[in-house]
């Protein structure tokens, strides 16, 4: 292979330094949208490669952020628009519309996850293994159902009910961080 | 008005099977209803869904042990330690994929491209569409092809279906859940559940419903469909672009100029030699100045391998375009309207004069000299260019006429259904080849596609205004109406464009099990 450009060379730094900086929110943004796991990290893995080959046409001024989100978004209303061929996916007008809430939501992307995390921490040994299996390693339900001795319908419950506790607690934390701050934890809420 | 519980519990028992897919139809439109009535409802909506992807993205979820209670700082202060400590082995991972990633993808860099002139003639990976069974032995993988054979075939599709070929029938395997009938019969069976199966025939669609089926070209305007068990929804084609560009939304607010497909909203990135102008139809096109970074590149569409993604239009495809070219004529210099360069199965419409450097590919051979080059790869044949000399001879433009700075309308259509390969100017045909019906064309893969140049190599000189690329071919009535309207100043559809999403297929009816019905597949009607 040639040796390569210099000048390309510090365009990959650049491009880096800036989709790094982002990634956790475009990322956010393309899950909260396609809820597929594997179908989401394709949609991701697209909108990286044309936001790296269309780098080049970058306005150098103009904000990373939006013009990559602008980039999800039609990635992910593509997503879309294939399925419809075959089955009933929400109309455009309604994906553009919870597109919008999920750009405004990631504000707060970031301090969801940590509070997730909190929460987490308060499942019990079997929901961790649910979600370890489910979400880690994208095991399908009816393997999980197998595995328990279940059927397919009571996982899905499990997972109806482990995901409401998390969002019911999430909401709550978040709730917290409006009050007045606790000194005594160093000026900052303390979430146990 | 806000969720009550009540509303939020319904709301969030319908969220959880649309992340499942296991949402029916009437609670999938349902919840859209719900969405549509309520902002709060799609706040939790999203919320929910945000949630749910980011459980994936847990410590939990990705094996890194038991998670701990942490210090949770407010939305606008920096990540929390061990967050950011995450994000940032996340960003470093992601990083190195990148490395990765950028060292293997080809941008306007000529060093990174192995062809050693414009053309990259690698083979390409080609999906596997299917699983042919021959009396018991072992199953024979199958890429896209057409089968003419001459005993009953059988073959397991990719999605699981069971296809039974009749003796001398011919019948094209495009897809892992589609095959197109052009002569004879065919019978589908669904082998598991979550398989899918379609037959095309031209205008019509049969598409199972979880069910067997037969259908039988009885001639060549009429298809006869049997449903043996369960139900099939018998479709008519949407006669609109797959893509379309019509240029006069070019958004420069996000940082680079991007003009949106008005039909599946993929972006069009403009390179900075491509400006957007005045349009010759509408309020927008787009100019190109013939240096390297004169391109509009799509962004999205592309597939793994060769036969999948957007662009993968096996059984026929049309190229429209509105140009006022410029192009010099000059031996060796190319000037693309569209290309993109899955190796030798790559699709390309563009003003080449190339002397006889690369005559093997024109099909059929032609005289040395300028001319307008429509390339395809057709399965069983390989790359070839329908090559239209631009010299004034039976009707076709010369240089002079197609380069004189005034719009043309420009049209490439291959048929597989009739095997014609043609080329039009202003609506009419120009100039033909004719192809065994029933082959293929081999494209899609992992290459972007370009509007108005290739790897920065091949610029085009002048303006491209409605950019359309179609899964069929247009018919010489349908190409001479749409250069009408471009004469009188409007789009090619009439009046209003596609609206974003517009269905593909139309249903006409459902049959169920024991009924026979045949159906003019031009019109779509019952006879």
């Amino acid at each position: 292979m040639a040796a390569r450009d210099p000048h390309a060379a510090e365009e990959y730094e650049l491009f880096l330094t800036l989709f790094t900086k982002c990634q956790g929110r475009i990322q956010a943004f393309i899950r909260a949208l396609v809820h597929d796991p594997s179908q989401a990290d394709d949609v991701f893995q697209a909108t990286s490669l044309v936001l790296w080959r269309s780098f080049a046409t970058f306005r150098r001024d103009a904000e990373f952020l939006p013009w990559a989100l602008g980039t999800a978004r039609h990635q992910v209303l593509l997503h879309w628009r294939t399925r419809r061929r075959d089955r009933h996916v929400f109309s455009d007008d309604l994906l553009a519309d919870l597109a919008d809430v999920a750009e405004a939501r990631l504000d707060v992307a970031e301090t969801r996850l940590a509070a997730l995390e909190n929460c987490m921490a308060g499942l019990s040994e079997r929901q961790r293994d649910l979600v370890r299996m489910f979400y880690g390693e994208h095991q399908p339900a009816a393997e999980i159902a197998n595995r328990w001795g279940r059927s397919v319908h009571a996982v899905y419950k499990a997972l109806k009910v482990m995901r409401q506790a998390l969002y019911e607690c999430v909401s709550r934390k978040l709730r917290d961080l409006s009050l007045p701050l606790d000194e005594s934890a160093g000026g900052k809420p303390v979430i146990s | 008005m806000p969720a009550t519980p009540r509303h939020q519990e319904d709301l969030f028992d319908l969220a959880a099977d649309y992340v499942h897919g296991t949402i029916t139809a009437a609670d999938g439109l349902r919840l859209e209803a719900m969405l549509h009535a309520s902002p709060e409802a799609r706040r939790e909506f999203v919320d929910y869904c945000m949630l749910h992807g980011q459980i994936a993205l847990s410590t939990t979820a990705v094996g890194q042990g038991a998670p701990t209670a942490r210090t949770l700082h407010r939305p606008d202060s920096t990540l929390p330690r061990i967050g950011r400590a995450a994000a940032m082995l996340a960003g470093l991972a992601l990083a190195a994929a990148f490395v990765v990633l950028v060292s293997n993808t080809p941008r306007e860099e000529p060093s990174q491209n192995p062809a050693s002139d414009s053309y990259d003639n690698r083979q390409l990976p080609l999906v596997t569409v299917a699983n042919l069974q021959v009396d018991g032995e072992t199953p024979t993988p199958l890429n896209p092809t057409t089968l003419r054979p001459d005993k009953a075939t059988a073959l397991r599709s990719a999605s699981g279906a069971d296809v039974k070929v009749a003796e001398a029938a011919v019948f094209g395997v495009t897809t892992g859940d589609s095959g197109t009938l052009y002569h004879g019969s065919v019978q589908a069976r669904l082998a598991k559940p979550d398989a899918n199966f379609s037959v095309t025939t031209s205008n019509l669609r049969i598409v199972d419903k979880g069910t067997a089926f037969h259908v039988d070209r009885i001639d060549n305007d009429h298809v006869a469909v049997t449903v043996l068990d369960g139900e099939v929804e018998v479709q008519s084609r949407v006669r609109l672009p797959v893509c379309y560009w019509p240029f006069d939304d070019v958004d420069s607010a996000r940082g680079s100029a991007q003009a949106f497909d008005a039909v599946g909203g993929l972006p069009a990135t403009l390179g900075s030699a491509a400006t957007p102008v005045a349009g010759i139809v509408g309020a927008g096109a787009v100019r190109f100045d013939n240096a390297p970074s004169a391109v509009a590149t799509i962004g999205g569409g592309a597939g793994e391998q060769v036969g999948t993604g957007l662009f993968a239009m096996a059984e026929g495809i049309t190229i429209e375009a509105v140009v006022a070219s410029a192009w010099s004529g000059r031996f060796k210099d190319y000037d693309e309207i569209f290309r993109k360069e899955d190796g030798d199965a790559r699709m390309l419409l563009s003003f080449q004069n190339d002397g006889t450097t690369h005559e093997d590919f024109s099909e059929p051979p032609v005289q040395a000299g300028p001319c307008l080059s429509f390339g395809l790869h057709l399965a069983g044949r390989g790359y070839h260019e329908l090559d239209m000399p631009l010299d004034g001879v039976d009707g076709r433009p010369t240089l002079a006429e197609i380069t004189d700075g005034k719009p043309h309308h420009v049209v490439a259509t291959y048929d597989s259904y009739t095997g014609r390969k043609a080329i039009f100017i202003d609506g009419r045909k120009r100039f033909e080849h004719i192809y065994p019906v029933g082959t293929l064309v081999r494209g899609g893969g992992p290459a972007p596609a370009e509007i108005g140049n290739t790897r920065g190599t091949e610029p085009f000189t002048g303006v491209i205004d409605e950019f359309a690329l179609y899964d069929f071919a247009l018919t010489p009535d349908e190409v001479a109406t749409h250069w009408r309207r471009v004469a009188a100043g409007r789009n090619y559809f009439g009046s209003e464009p596609p609206a974003p999403g517009s269905p593909r297929w139309q249903a006409i009816t459902r049959l169920v099990e024991g009924q026979t019905m045949t159906f003019n597949q031009e019109t779509g009607l019952p006879r």
